[in-house]
């Protein structure tokens, strides 16, 4: 894995979790690796089935948070940082042997055009 | 988290499609409770295993929960129904299972009284259908949540109990109650007679914590409902799925393949 691809999944879970805190109104808050999901980002269980739905958007069936969480238990997720979240998401495409198609996949910000209203 | 306007309030909800991609495979609805509660107690629990074990998952946030609309009045039980069924509508779902906890399964009783053609199965965790005991009773526990769910020692108390996650939805429920005609509305529900409970047909698991007053109901259900199977888990009180997914799972997933036997048997 190298640098590059961490900076980038950084990039990307951040532009996901901004997002999801545009939805609260809060458009300030700077999200770096030690951003912690509760007591920094003040985000709650139900955001976090919104982030598994990107992260599945964004890097397919490689990146299942559930499953994640499941292994953690939600109290630890919810002390988790992004940074440990964003090791999770370049070790699991690390072992995929597709992850080389990563790059050509579906781009971020089409995401919120599955929304229908 | 892909949303849609059904019944005239954006509904957030998810849709888990088994990866084996079956064609055509069977659905089921999860149905989470009241107050504290989003799709994420399903999503982080249950969710995946039903996923993995073929069924086409179907979560969404109930009316002023989780990521759906909050609109101001209209919180009669009657109202989470119309919801429920309108967003069936919208994701082409015209009969399914329906996983209910709590006061979601009052919402799927009343779904299984009402219409009774879209539901084929319920398994119905620490919940009761709707009648004139349990107005009182949640008439009783949303005023005390009202006036004590959003104070520092209702939330310094919840967060020494049960973590910060559940505080913090404690701080959203009381937000919910001061800002929605929810605590005034719900009591006044229309309630199920026993005829209309009896009246229930569909194979139904209904799921009991020993220590919780629910479980007390189990033998009158059992009387009123054709086809009632009660379980009561020992040890555990009102939040069984929480405190005992892997159990609830077994205990679900043999029930839903025992009916789906049944079915094939019989077809």
């Amino acid at each position: 894995m190298t640098a590059e691809t961490t900076t980038t999944v950084l990039a990307e879970v951040a532009a996901m979790l901004g997002s999801i805190l545009d939805e609260y109104g809060i458009d300030d808050i700077d999200i770096d690796r030690d951003s912690r999901f509760h007591d920094d980002l003040e985000l709650e269980s139900v955001d976090l089935v919104t982030l598994a739905g990107m992260l599945a958007e964004r890097y397919g069936e490689r990146v299942n948070l559930a499953e994640f969480i499941a292994d953690l238990g939600l109290d630890e997720i919810i002390e988790l940082t992004v940074g440990q979240l964003v090791e999770h998401v370049t070790v699991s495409l690390a072992a995929d042997t597709s992850a080389a198609s990563a790059t050509s996949a579906t781009p971020f910000t089409s995401v919120t055009s599955s929304e229908s209203s | 988290m892909p949303a849609t306007v059904a019944n005239g309030i954006r509904q957030n909800y998810e849709v888990l499609l088994p990866r084996d991609a079956a064609p055509n495979p069977p659905t089921i609805v999860c149905v989470h409770g009241i107050l504290i509660d989003s799709l994420a107690s399903y999503y982080f629990t249950v969710a995946q295993a039903l996923r993995a074990a073929g069924f086409r998952v179907v979560l969404y946030d109930l009316r002023g929960h989780g990521k759906t609309e909050q609109p101001p009045s209209a919180y009669r039980l009657d109202d989470f129904v119309d919801d429920l069924a309108a967003l069936l509508d919208t994701l082409d779902v015209p009969e399914a299972h329906f996983l209910g906890n709590s006061f979601g399964g009052t919402i799927v009783y009343g779904l299984a009284a009402r219409h009774p053609h879209r539901v084929t199965g319920i398994v119905a965790i620490e919940s009761e259908p709707a009648t004139a005991p349990w107005s009182t009773k949640m008439a009783t526990n949303l005023h005390k949540a009202a006036t004590q769910l959003g104070t520092f020692e209702a939330t310094a108390w919840i967060t020494a109990r049960y973590g910060r996650d559940l505080a913090r939805r404690s701080k959203r429920a009381a937000r919910l109650l001061a800002a929605t005609t929810l605590e005034r509305d719900l009591p006044t529900s229309t309630v199920l007679s026993d005829p209309q409970i009896a009246e229930i047909a569909c194979p139904t698991l209904a799921l009991y914590g020993s220590k919780s007053d629910l479980a007390a109901q189990a033998e009158h259900l059992r009387t009123l409902m054709p086809r009632y199977e009660p379980v009561i888990l020992p040890g555990l009180e009102h939040s069984v799925l929480v405190e005992a997914p892997a159990r609830v799972l077994d205990l679900i997933l043999g029930w839903l393949a025992e009916h789906r036997l049944a079915e094939r048997g019989s077809a």
